[in-house]
Order: structure tokens, then sequence, then C-alpha cells
């Protein structure tokens, strides 16, 4: 009989104890589903109960059973809390998103979303392909309604210029930045650190969105517009906006002395920044910017 | 009554009519020896004269980069992008291309004078592949 309750205990046990093992396994699969789910935009879950799900704030990879969260998505918030995108940067959404600031009121600094720190770096890292061969790569950011935050990659086509691929913003995508790179081969001098061109500021403005970077070896530049801006390029017709274009392209190369080609093109992008109410920023690849105009 | 009849059989003419054939301009330009002839097609009306100029002078660069004679060529293509001059691009192109001639007047001052010939050769011709993209017209050398 004690051996028959024995039996029968363990039964139940096991009954009992089934979905507690299966969590060991077939769950960490619907996890990274649920985790997918989010990262593409679908109904959220809440996480179920006590799992074994390796989570790095700050948007780093989680892999539960083979799942993938790549940076800048959604994150799982320890002890089962909603799943959500996360929210950029306080500083970073200041210069792309609401009002536009003055440009004394615009951040000193500025972080850089993870997706966005990961196209600069893949765009820079494919710029010198070879030797004396340099391409220019970039391409946008993008949230969706939901808060969502998604790196779009170009196509580069020339060592001197890029098209932005402003047509890869899907339907009800708003772009939040736009990113290239600055590449220079041996035989162009083999600089690194080179910072925005008057050309680079006379596309700004042909674009709604506000904030634009370049990355040049370990050198990320941002320039964001300000409200200052927008009332010198506000209502302009084709030809006034072409005019201002090279204006603007005309003070930079006023300011370019070329005896310092590095240091000389960072001089004409703050001069010609601070000119035209745009707000400059500098910092190492992966880290904050900081203002310098 | 009438004039509906006529919409109705002018529009199949018109449809039917031939397209206007493109104007061919031919530019030629010359330096140390060296003579290249360009031509430009585009619809009548429209003056892409400096795209030729800008395409022979980059023939001539070239003949005179490939004679070893770098700082004619470097000259060649400087002349090239003085008359090419601006607008040559989209809108929405990032040009770093001026930045690259910077670049090259940096290599020339410097005594790098074959790099700075070929660097300028490169962006006289990038901006010649831009300018053919904006106005959508042909260029080429004889």
């Amino acid at each position: 009989m004690a051996a028959l309750r024995v039996l029968l205990l363990l039964l139940l046990g096991f009954g009992l104890g089934g979905p507690a093992w299966a969590c060991d396994g077939a769950p960490t699969s619907s996890l990274a589903q649920d985790l997918a789910s989010v990262m593409d935009g679908a109904d959220r879950q809440k996480p179920r109960g006590a799992r074994k799900a390796e989570i790095k704030p700050g948007g780093g990879e989680l892999k539960p059973g083979g799942g993938e969260l790549k940076p800048g998505g959604g994150e799982l918030k320890p002890g089962g809390g909603e799943l959500k995108p996360k929210p950029l940067p306080g500083s970073f959404r200041a210069v792309t998103q609401g009002d536009t600031p003055k440009a004394a009121d615009a951040p000193k600094t500025l972080t850089i979303p993870s997706a966005l720190q990961t196209g600069l770096q893949d765009s820079w890292d494919d710029s010198l392909p070879k030797p004396n061969k340099a391409a220019e790569h970039g391409g946008i950011l993008v949230t969706d309604g939901d808060g969502k935050v998604t790196w779009r990659r170009g196509t580069s086509q020339a060592a001197g210029w890029f098209e932005t691929n402003y047509d890869d913003a899907k339907a009800g995508e708003t772009i939040l930045a736009d990113v290239h790179t600055h590449p220079y081969t041996k035989k162009e001098g083999g600089f690194t650190g080179v910072a925005f061109s008057g050309g680079d500021y006379g596309a700004m403005l042909y674009q709604d969105h506000r904030l634009s970077l370049v990355q040049s070896g370990d050198t990320v530049y941002a320039v964001a517009t300000t409200s200052e801006w927008e009332a010198k390029t506000s209502g302009l017709d084709d030809r006034e906006r072409e005019d201002l274009y090279n204006e603007i392209q005309a003070t930079w190369d006023a300011n370019f002395d070329g005896s310092d080609f590095v240091a000389d093109a960072e001089h004409a992008a703050k001069i010609t920044a601070s000119k035209y109410g745009l707000v400059l920023y500098k910092g190492a690849a992966g880290g904050t910017l900081k203002r310098i105009n | 009554m009438l004039t509906a009849l006529w919409v109705l059989l002018a529009a199949p003419v018109q449809a039917l009519s031939p397209p206007v054939p493109d104007a061919v301009v031919t530019i030629e330009r010359s330096h140390e020896g060296i003579t290249v002839t360009a031509h430009v097609s585009a619809p009548p009306g429209e003056d892409h004269s400096r795209a030729a100029a800008g395409q022979a002078w980059v023939g001539v660069a070239q003949a005179l980069l490939h004679a070893g004679n770098a700082e004619a060529a470097y000259a060649a293509a400087t002349s090239g992008v003085e008359e090419l001059g601006t607008p040559y691009a989209a809108v929405r192109v990032r040009d770093d291309t001026g930045m690259k001639l910077k670049a090259a007047a940096a290599q020339h001052a410097a005594g790098e004078v074959q790099a700075a010939a070929e660097v300028a050769i490169e962006q006289l011709a990038s901006r010649l592949e831009l300018y053919q993209a904006r106005y959508a017209v042909s260029i080429d050398t004889e």
C-alpha cells in the first residue's frame, strides 16, 4: 500500500512538475519568439514567470535558446516587466523630436542610441575596402509609431559622395537621422577625423529630419538644426534654396585655410555651423559626443 | 461637339508624333599638346556645354597622366573642375567632392603631384557622373 502511495505521489509530482521542467527547454524558444514579435512591432506580451534568460541592459544581445535581440530594440525588464522598445536617450530626443530647440538651449552633450552607433561603425568599417579605394557609406535611422528604432543601410556609390537612402523609410516611419562616412585613402592624404563639408550642410536644406552624422576613422561628428536654422530656411523657393546652398558652401570654403587639412575642416565646419544656426557635436566613436560650437 | 471630336482625333496624332531628337554639342579642349573632343547629347534648348567641357578636360588629364606628365594632368583636371562649375549634383547627395579636391590640393602642395592628379581626375569624373544623373544627359569623348 505504501509503495502504491509513493508511486501515486511520484506520478502527481511529475504531472505538476512537467511545466517547470519544460521551462528549461521549450519556453526559452517561446521567450525568444515573444521578444522577436516585439522587435517586429507585434503585440506586446508579459513574459511568464521565472525564465532563465540573460539580460544585458544597454541594448546587448539576448540569446535564449537561439533567439536574438538586436541593439536598440526592445528590452526585457528583470522580474517580469513589460516588453517595450528601449527609450531613446534624452539628448538624442531633444535634437530629433518635439520642438526644435534654440541654439542656446540645445544639449551640451549628445548620446547616440546603440542602433545608430552600430550603423555608424558598420558604415565606417566598409569605407576603405582596399588600401587605395575609398567608398562613402551610410544610411538612415528611422522610428515607427511605437517608438521602435531601426537602422537602414544605404548603398555606396563613390569615394566623394553619398546619396542618402531616404526612400528606405517605410510608410508610417519617420527618419530621425542620416549617416555617412568620410574616408580618405593614402593617395588622398589618409586623413581621419574629417568633419562635415559645406556640401553636407547644404544637403540639410533638402531634408525634413534634424540630425546628420558623419564618421571618419574613430571620430564621429553630429550636426543638428535649431530654431534659428529653421527661421533661415523655411519658406524658401527652389532658387533661394539653391542660392543658400551656394552661400553655405562659400562660407565653408572661405574658412578652410588648407594648411592643416583635418583641423581646418573642423574649423570651417564650426564657423559655418554657428553662422547658419546649426549645433555641432564631436566625440569618439561609440561614446558620448560633446558640443563644440 | 466638333471640339470634342477634334480632341478625340488629335490625341492619337500627338501620341504618334516622333520624339524630338537630342541636340549634340561638341567641345574641344587642349593642354600641353593633348587635345580631346567631347560630346553631350541633350534635349534641344538645354545648354550642357559646361559638362562637355568637363568631360574633355577629363580626357586631356588622363592622357597627360598616362604620358607621365602629372603636373599638367593636375592642371587640366583643375581646369575641368572650374569649367564644369556648379550645380552638378542632385539635392539629396552628400557631396564631399570639394573636400577631396582640397585633399588633392594639399597633396599637390606637399609635392605628391601624381597622387594629386589622380585624385583630381577621379573627383572631376565623379562630378560628371553626378551631372549626368541630375540632368539626364549623355556625355562621351571621341
